[in-house]
């Protein structure tokens, strides 16, 4: 008796850890999902009597695992979070941020949750470093480019200085 | 007056030589009767020759040379008193002269070198008056440069303004400053910005 057709499922929703931030850990993860079926592929051949073969998976990968609730164990799941991932490194929208400083794993955490909520779900980022922005960062999508830095909200907030310095030198500087 | 001084000395000088000459006349004449009168006394004159011999003869010549010599020096004392006196005129007269000349010439002298000074004076006031013109002008032309060189700090300093406090701002507390302590700047930014973004992104995908 033949079993009958499972329903179309929709498709389900990926999402990304705020830990995978740039394309290099897409990359990453790919290259761990290629590799771990390479593995796998090669323990069937080796295949004995011990059953199934225990499968050993990188925190990051465990993490988007976990958030999409995916078995890892499953073939079919390892392929659609690596399509989706391959999807993710070709099609997502990337954006290149310089701080002065190396940003922190916590500080990258929230703002890729931010970005991911406010900006683009599957946003990924590029880190570069500007000792000469100061305070703020400067942003760098496809066409444009944001200065986000103090020195910008200082120039747009010039009226305000003039008037704090103005009377400020005149009390130092008499006429 | 010169010329008159002059006269009254020759005047003088001729008067004691027609003096003389009447003198000399006087005693010619004297002895020329003497012969005149000789053919009508010559009898007389040869009767009295002995009364009239040599040394009564030498006895008269001496005593008409004696008054001769006597006549020629009250004569030649006069001379010498006007000779004197003129001498001490003129004296007086060339003082008189010299000085009036050298004070002529000692006030053109003043007088000249009371002009140059009055040229120098003003020479130099003119100097000095150009000099304070130019004082001032160079004064004023540095206040303005100062003034200009002052406005033109302001501009640019209020152009880069924001360049010169940010980077005191990052020198002063840039180290206290972490990238977490930013986090709700950077958010706040990128909030402001979101639309742009989202629109540039959904542009590029």
């Amino acid at each position: 008796m033949a079993s009958e057709p499972a329903p179309a499922q929709p498709p389900r929703k990926i999402s990304l850890p705020v830990s995978v931030v740039t394309p290099s850990d897409v990359g990453r993860l790919v290259h761990e999902l290629e590799v771990l079926e390479n593995d796998l592929i090669q323990l069937r051949m080796q295949k004995t009597d011990n059953g199934q073969p225990k499968l050993a998976f990188s925190k990051g990968l465990e993490r988007i695992g976990e958030l999409n609730k995916f078995n890892l164990s499953l073939e079919a799941d390892r392929l659609t979070l690596k399509d989706f991932l391959v999807g993710v490194r070709q099609k997502a929208p990337v954006l290149h941020i310089s701080f002065n400083s190396e940003p922190s794993p916590l500080f990258l955490d929230k703002l890729m949750l931010w970005l991911r909520r406010e900006i683009h779900p599957l946003v990924l980022l590029t880190i570069g470093l500007q000792p000469a922005i100061g305070a703020g960062c400067m942003v760098r999508t496809t066409n444009k480019y944001f200065d986000l830095s103090m020195r910008q909200t200082f120039i747009a907030k010039r009226p305000l200085l003039l008037e704090q310095i103005i009377p400020a030198a005149n009390e130092v500087l008499p006429a | 007056m010169t010329i008159w001084w002059l006269i009254l000395i020759l005047a003088s000088i001729g008067s004691i030589g027609i003096g003389f000459i009447w003198l000399a006349v006087r005693i010619g004449s004297t002895s020329k009767k003497t012969e005149n009168d000789y053919s009508a006394e010559e009898a007389a004159d040869r009767d009295v020759e002995h009364l009239f011999d040599a040394t009564f003869r030498e006895e008269l010549r001496n005593r008409g040379r004696l008054h001769f010599e006597k006549i020629i020096g009250e004569s030649a004392m006069f001379l010498q008193q006007d000779l004197r006196l003129t001498t001490s005129q003129l004296n007086d007269y060339m003082k008189s002269e010299i000085t009036a000349k050298l004070q002529a010439e000692l006030s053109n002298y003043e007088q000249s070198i009371m002009d140059a000074k009055d040229l120098a004076i003003e020479s130099i006031q003119k100097t000095n008056s150009l000099i304070d013109e130019q004082r001032e002008s160079l004064t004023e032309q540095v206040r303005q440069e100062i003034i200009q060189e002052k406005q033109q700090l302001i501009l640019r300093f209020e152009t880069n303004m924001a360049d010169i406090i940010n980077h005191y701002v990052m020198a002063a507390v840039g180290e206290q400053i972490d990238l977490s302590d930013q986090l709700e700047y950077i958010l706040g930014e990128f909030e402001r910005n979101k639309d742009a973004i989202i629109e540039d992104l959904n542009h590029g995908i």
